[in-house]
């Protein structure tokens, strides 16, 4: 396992800075920045010293600097005017839309966003998982007819749309606004308990709106891998030989049928920050996906590039732990494959 | 009769190669760029298990693996040796970094009472090594995981034919 991890460490570094130049590059490729466009309504606002400002902004920024200094400046690995102040530093960056630091921006929406989509995952997770097995081993029973049409609903049914469907039901037949993740004048307020209740009230909508595809979608898969587990030789000899039903269900074949889900953690931790951006869009929440989206269309560089290195390095940590979980569970060749050595 | 193995100059230079290139992007950063605290604790863990990776692979380079039909030992610096009667599993593993599990290598783990001696498939005569490390555990009714039968016969070694061949 040492070497498998320091190989794998050894791939994930280069890949996170390959990352990080392509992010730069991206934030950069539409004309212009935020800076020239702001400076271009202050024109057409007849505002004579835009021009010095410009100048001005351009060289605090760093923006007059080749495109490579920019770029080693912002990740840290190159020196500023004050020395080292990069990603690797802690240091976000400056958002040109909201006039002040990165890291203070983004507040407590990285908090509120990882709350809400790690309630939807462990929502999935505790509604799929008996769900799944239970279908797997009733299959074709009425309730796994019935369960199977649900799933296909759930998977078939966009989250936005049920978010609109459920906001209108609650409006017009309770006379509830469901929307945001918290009564408003909570607020940019610090935390407390009564603002944790608030949240807690909030979030179960969205929780649902959020966690019903990926429920549907999980019952599916969870039926199909253990359905393809129980039919294996071991099972049937296992049985033979008299081993109790849940017991053996319980030690090969389930476990088993979750190296899927294992394998998707990678998948997961980059979801749990911006797995929600429409729904949160739709429903008002106060969370990290409408600021992105807001920052890539303002052309905020900073702000979306720290958000999207973010998002990258939390896939990279996903895939690297979903990979050693892997490696550690089920070091076996794939006999198609081959091994050569 | 006595068999010697040692890894190949091409599997320890390589070894070699990712141990300093490992320490280099993970300790030189640690060092040159003043990194936050939460970075500075990556970069740390990850310099930490480059040099264990490194002292491995010196250690590696130092010792060879010999068999007979006593046991096998690991000859070099913090050797181990395991006598086939106190042989108590014998685990082959088989790791490979890319999706389809392709182009990997495999591992190959002896425990006895004591000690366990861990070989990777870079060695010259790994397959030897299994063949008779299988066959010492069939001797004495070792039972091998499945997942070490496959790979064993993704070695090319016939789990009947290493029972067979012992008396």
């Amino acid at each position: 396992m040492l070497s498998y991890t320091a190989r794998r460490i050894l791939i994930m570094i280069p890949t996170l800075l390959v990352i990080s130049f392509l992010t730069f590059v991206i934030i950069r490729l539409p004309p212009g920045d935020y800076l020239t466009n702001r400076i271009a309504e202050l024109k057409s606002e007849g505002d004579t010293a835009a021009l010095e400002k410009a100048a001005f902004l351009r060289h605090q920024y760093g923006l007059d600097r080749p495109f490579i200094v920019q770029y080693a400046t912002w990740v840290g690995l190159w020196p500023g005017d004050h020395g080292f102040s990069g990603l690797l530093q802690g240091d976000w960056g400056w958002s040109f839309e909201y006039d002040m630091p990165v890291k203070q921006v983004v507040g407590d929406r990285l908090m509120l966003t990882f709350i809400l989509n790690l309630t939807t995952i462990l929502f999935t997770w505790a509604v799929a998982f008996p769900i799944g097995v239970y279908a797997a081993t009733h299959q074709y029973s009425w309730s796994d007819h019935g369960l199977t049409l649900l799933g296909y609903l759930g998977l078939a049914t966009p989250n936005f749309l049920l978010a609109l469907v459920l906001m209108y039901l609650a409006n017009v037949h309770f006379g509830l606004s469901i929307g945001g993740i918290m009564d408003p004048h909570y607020l940019g307020r610090p935390w407390s308990w009564d603002k944790a209740r608030s949240v807690l009230q909030h979030l179960w909508i969205p929780v649902i709106v959020i966690g019903t595809s990926g429920t549907a979608g999980m019952i599916r898969r969870l039926r199909a891998n253990l359905l393809d587990e129980l039919q294996k030789q071991y099972v049937v000899t296992a049985r033979a030989r008299g081993m109790p039903p849940f017991r053996l269900l319980v030690k090969y074949p389930l476990r088993m049928a979750l190296n899927p889900f294992i394998a998707d953690i990678g998948n997961l931790l980059p979801s749990v920050i911006s797995g929600s951006a429409i729904v949160s869009v739709v429903l008002s929440l106060q969370t990290a996906g409408p600021m992105l989206l807001e920052a890539l269309r303002s052309l905020d560089q900073y702000l979306a590039g720290s958000f999207l290195m973010f998002l990258s390095l939390l896939t990279v940590i996903g895939m690297f732990i979903s990979d050693l979980l892997l490696a550690a569970l089920d070091p076996r060749i794939r006999l198609s494959g081959g091994a050569t050595k | 009769m006595k068999r010697s193995y040692r890894y190949t100059r091409g599997a320890m230079a390589a070894q070699h190669a990712r141990g300093a290139a490992g320490l280099a992007l993970t300790a030189g950063p640690l060092a040159l760029l003043h990194p936050a605290p939460a970075v500075a604790l990556a970069l740390g863990a990850g310099a930490a298990l480059f040099l264990v990776y490194c002292a491995r692979s010196v250690l590696r380079h130092l010792t060879r693996i010999e068999l007979d039909e006593a046991g096998v030992a690991a000859r070099g610096p913090f050797g181990a040796a395991i006598r086939w009667e106190e042989l108590r599993s014998v685990r082959l593993d088989y790791y490979a970094m890319q999706r389809d599990r392709s182009g990997g290598w495999m591992q190959l783990v002896l425990r006895g009472a004591r000690r366990s001696i861990s070989i990777d498939s870079g060695i010259i005569g790994f397959a030897d090594i299994a063949l008779t490390a299988a066959r010492e555990a069939a001797r004495r009714g070792r039972a091998l995981d499945e997942r070490t039968q496959a790979h064993l016969v993704a070695l090319g070694i016939r789990l009947d034919a290493a029972a067979d061949a012992a008396p």
